[in-house]
């Protein structure tokens, strides 16, 4: 007699792939046959995958991802996402920001080049499937989830609303302040009370944290160049706050920037350019045009904010966090015109799987010509670092003689659309700043001159 | 002539000829490919392991599918997209007991029917959705073979579907 369990194997798994994913654990659970095939179906957990997801990028030099595993955290994560239970969101973060930050990466999405009439950035005009999914869990009616898995820093000890709790670890923190850079739209409420950024321009400014441990850079404060989350999250509410008001003033003369939950980081958003001279591959996309944003403070107000209070120099930063900072910053938009110099063997320190490059360019800023910085020289170098994350150092050099430095971390995989976060400050490193926020993204993979770039859609 | 020539008898298992419109036939692939591959002969043609109501079943689908644009040949799994959606027509079709509906979704896989099993394995997934374990039990009369222990940890196993 014909049943479910008599069906040949093949049919058996033609069934089961249309069987909605979470309904084959039901399915597993009822009996030893079907428990034994769905369990041992290698290509029935890759075809619901795909059937649910974006195809992950894929390096054909890796062997074939776990796919059971693999479709069975992103729906635990999802089911977490789903609850209304405060406590299994923070009790997993840790967890939530790996996976989330996997799922995220190898949502394949190229980037066209920018012909594009939307007016978007480039990397912001078409999410993947993964990405818009993942973003209905964090729309306006799940503040729950932007309480409790994007608000979790140490940031929010004093600010945000009483639902946006800091957690109890520096790791637990570490992984909301990912998440948060990840989401890439800026957590910013109004008013005086909630706002973000007043703290986030302390945390910047804030020259405690800029030392020979933390490179001067985004990295933690214990020396071990594990990534500063923390830092990059109160880097992005800074350069987001920054840019909302520029727009303002300036009637939306250029595009809303970061806009967009979860957009940009997926890998691979920008294509390798093969540069002919040298004739090697650049894995981490320098050669072409980029746009940079930097901000600073005026020095006096940088300088009373850090050394008006002599007993707090020598104090550890994360205990004793500096007040919030009202002071208005200035902000400069740039265009880069990198090309690569040189691509070399990496350094001992570093990850082995990837060289180290080295570029140099032209930076022009798109303010009016009073400005004395407006044109100088850039250089610097990419490379992977153990971790897997990919740093960014570069020299902004006037007159041929440099003078700030900056320290950078790709948002997302490698030629990910967001670009690269982080700080600037003086070359020789003085303790005294001035330092900075800044950003880099890639607007086309061509060197654009000048007079075609004001004709760009976003500008 | 033309007329005829385009009938032909299908011979069901428990031997009762069929005759069909050739057009409608076809629709199996296996059905096709017998008559290319032997020619038109006018001689019965035996199809094993499908009895008559089965068959007449099948053939009712194909009458009503006849004109369908053949099957695209989307291979690329990667991009699939999981539709349980089943049109109107075959939802009724399908409205039979499960006998009959997995004896359908065995003859279409046979005769190589590929949008017939199709339908048939989203009626079987639909029956399963949303249900617990106990819930497939009784839909399918499955026996629960499992000790307590085994149920436990296999419960455990598939906690990643379990709402939080």
């Amino acid at each position: 007699m014909a049943s479910l369990l008599s069906m040949p194997t093949e049919v058996l798994h033609s069934i089961l792939v249309e069987v909605d994913h979470t309904d084959l654990a039901s399915l597993s659970r009822s009996c030893h046959t079907l428990h034994q095939f769905i369990q041992h179906d290698a290509l029935l957990w890759k075809e619901s995958y795909l059937a649910a997801f974006d195809a992950p990028s894929r390096d054909g030099n890796k062997p074939e991802p776990d796919w059971k595993k693999k479709l069975q955290n992103i729906v635990t994560v999802q089911k977490i996402l789903q609850s209304s239970n405060s406590e299994v969101k923070r009790d997993n973060i840790h967890w939530i920001a790996e996976e989330l930050h996997d799922f995220l990466q190898n949502s394949p999405y190229r980037n066209k080049n920018p012909t594009s009439e939307t007016g978007q950035w480039p990397w912001n005009s078409s999410p993947s499937r993964n990405v818009s999914l993942l973003a209905q869990y964090f729309c306006p009616d799940r503040q729950d989830n932007i309480d409790n898995l994007l608000c979790g820093s140490s940031l929010f000890q004093k600010c945000g609303t009483p639902a946006m709790k800091p957690y109890s670890t520096d790791r637990e923190c570490q992984s909301a302040a990912r998440l948060h850079v990840l989401y890439g739209v800026p957590l910013d409420l109004a008013g005086k009370k909630h706002a973000t950024h007043p703290f986030a321009r302390s945390r910047v400014y804030d020259l405690r944290y800029y030392t020979e441990k933390t490179r001067w850079g985004p990295f933690t404060p214990d020396g071990t160049m594990n990534i500063d989350w923390e830092n990059l999250e109160a880097t992005l509410i800074l350069l987001g706050y920054n840019f909302h008001v520029f727009r303002e003033r300036t009637n939306g003369a250029i595009s809303d920037m970061w806009n967009r939950p979860f957009a940009g980081i997926a890998l691979d958003a920008w294509p390798i350019v093969k540069e002919p001279d040298p004739p090697v591959e650049d894995p981490y996309g320098c050669h072409g045009t980029w746009m940079r944003v930097v901000c600073f403070l005026d020095y006096t107000d940088l300088y009373a904010f850090n050394f008006s209070d002599q007993s707090a120099i020598h104090k550890d930063p994360r205990e004793h966090p500096r007040d919030a900072l009202d002071s208005e910053e200035a902000i400069r938009l740039i265009t880069c015109k990198l090309r690569v110099t040189s691509i070399e063997r990496p350094e001992p320190e570093d990850g082995q799987g990837l060289p180290l490059v080295r570029f140099q360019g032209d930076s022009h800023s798109m303010h009016s010509g009073w400005d004395p910085n407006a044109r100088s020289r850039l250089k610097g170098h990419v490379r992977l670092m153990k971790d897997g994350q990919i740093r960014w150092t570069s020299w902004s050099i006037f007159h041929g003689e440099e003078r700030w430095r900056s320290e950078c971390i790709q948002v997302g995989g490698i030629r990910s659309g967001r670009g690269i976060l982080g700080n600037w400050f003086d070359k020789d490193f003085d303790m005294q700043g001035p330092v900075g926020p800044t950003a880099f993204w890639k607007v086309s993979d061509e060197i654009v001159d000048d007079a075609k770039m004001v004709r760009m859609p976003w500008i | 002539m033309s007329a005829t020539s385009q009938t032909i008898i299908l011979n069901s298992s428990d031997g009762v000829d069929i005759p069909v419109d050739k057009e409608v036939a076809t629709r199996s692939v296996l059905i096709r490919n017998l008559l290319e591959d032997l020619g038109d002969t006018g001689e019965p043609i035996p199809i094993l392991n499908v009895n008559e109501a089965v068959l007449k079943k099948v053939l009712e689908w194909c009458e009503q599918h006849k004109k369908d644009p053949p099957a695209t040949n989307e291979d690329d799994s990667d991009s699939r997209k999981k539709t349980t959606d089943i049109d109107e027509w075959d939802q009724k079709f399908m409205q039979v007991d499960q006998e009959m509906l997995f004896e359908i979704i065995l003859a279409a896989n046979y005769l190589d029917i590929k949008a017939l099993l199709d339908v048939g394995c989203k009626t079987v997934a639909n029956m399963i959705k949303g249900k617990s374990p106990e819930e497939i039990r009784k839909t399918f009369n499955i026996q629960n073979d499992f000790t307590p222990d085994e149920e436990d940890q296999i419960r455990r196993e598939n906690e990643w579907a379990e709402d939080r």
